[in-house]
């Protein structure tokens, strides 16, 4: 295909009746009001960009303690395995009674917090939603586990044990809610 | 009024301007904010589109005031902010979608879209050559306006556009012969190929 640009007399014509047309036009905004929008958009942006520091603060801070409890925390099979292998010894004298309460009513109150809670929060996040299923997983499997042992009469070390470490996990799973409820509630 | 390109503003007052100075800030404002505008309205068109560019323009150029080496009129230097937001508004993907949704544009929106009542000098002829200007597509009229009026060669537009040479000398010639129809109604545009 060729095109003809330059052997017509009239493009050198238009040529010049564009260069013709005013090279100025009444600007939309004057000067204070352009010096207003420019400060309104620095003023956004920068708070813009404190939010999503926060944010990702908040989010670090949560899948940091998740990574930290995972890493730490044996699962329920490992413990129940060291339960039953351990010599057997008075419930009485591994926990004390004291702190056993205080545990299950510190359990006990972060369950009801828990149940309060929505079921998911408004923003799902990967790192905190991996931590929510795995821990909700485990409290599952010992409330499954609690539950068959108790079905066979069985309200020993092996119960008491669970429970504590049900406790444990109820409380971790709180921990993690309360980050995420945080990171949500972020202006 | 000089064109956009030949505007030069004083190195003292680009030196008081990028330390916050809101004297030299305003009378450079008022020195360049007409031809930018200007510039933006002809590439892009629409005025509301037009002014968001303008004003993103302004504040880019503000911003970017300390990093202006006086190399080149300072006018020049802001044309090539202005007409890289333009460009770069013209390829979105957002606006491709638009444009396609405002193919019907009657003569009407045009005037509006073009602002002509707000023009300080228009005359008769330059209405008349703003209409045809506007009567093209908007990827066709920044092209025969950069060619045309700010000097670019086919190669610098094809680069701006993310495409090559062949593609600004198309719509040039595109251009160009509706243009012509428009400003002479009677010649028959003609034809690119012989059969």
């Amino acid at each position: 295909m060729h095109f003809d640009l330059g052997g017509s007399a009239g493009v050198s014509e238009i040529g010049q009746k564009l260069r013709d047309l005013p090279s100025a036009s009444a600007p939309p905004i004057r000067w204070d009001e352009f010096k207003r929008r420019q400060l309104l958009r620095r003023t956004r942006a920068r708070s813009a960009q404190r939010r999503q520091i926060k944010l990702a603060a908040a989010v670090a801070i949560a899948t940091v303690g998740a990574i930290g409890f995972w890493s730490r925390s044996p699962s329920p099979k490992t413990i129940l395995a060291q339960r039953a292998t351990a010599p057997v010894m008075p419930t009485e004298s591994r926990l004390a009674p004291v702190a056993w309460d205080e545990a299950a009513a510190r359990s006990a109150a972060s369950e009801r917090w828990l149940a309060a809670l929505p079921e998911e929060p408004v923003i799902v996040r990967v790192g905190t939603r991996a931590a929510v299923t795995n821990l909700e997983d485990r409290i599952a499997w010992v409330d499954d586990t609690l539950t068959s042992i108790r079905a066979e009469g069985g309200e020993g070390a092996r119960a008491f044990a669970l429970q504590h470490e049900r406790d444990r996990l109820i409380n971790s799973l709180a921990q993690v809610r309360y980050a995420e409820t945080l990171a949500a509630d972020l202006p | 009024m000089a064109k956009l390109v030949q505007i030069e503003v004083g190195t003292d007052l680009v030196v008081q301007a990028c330390r916050g100075d809101q004297h030299a800030q305003s009378a450079i404002y008022a020195a360049v904010a007409p031809a930018t505008f200007a510039l933006v309205r002809r590439l892009v068109g629409s005025g509301a589109h037009a002014e968001d560019l303008f004003q993103d323009t302004m504040m880019t150029f503000y911003e970017r005031l300390s990093s202006y080496r006086a190399e080149a009129p300072l006018g020049a230097w802001l044309r090539q902010i202005a007409v890289s937001k333009c460009l770069m508004y013209l390829r979105s993907p957002w606006h491709r979608t638009r444009v396609q949704l405002d193919a019907g544009w009657q003569e009407g929106s045009l005037h509006a879209a073009l602002n002509l009542s707000s023009q300080p000098a228009a005359t008769a002829e330059s209405l008349d050559v703003e209409r045809g200007l506007a009567s093209l597509s908007v990827t066709a009229r920044a092209v025969v306006w950069l060619f045309e009026v700010e000097g670019y060669s086919h190669d610098e537009i094809g680069r701006a556009f993310g495409r090559t040479a062949s593609f600004s000398k198309s719509q040039l010639a595109r251009a160009h012969r509706r243009l012509r129809a428009w400003f002479e109604p009677s010649v028959e545009p003609p034809a690119c190929t012989s059969i």
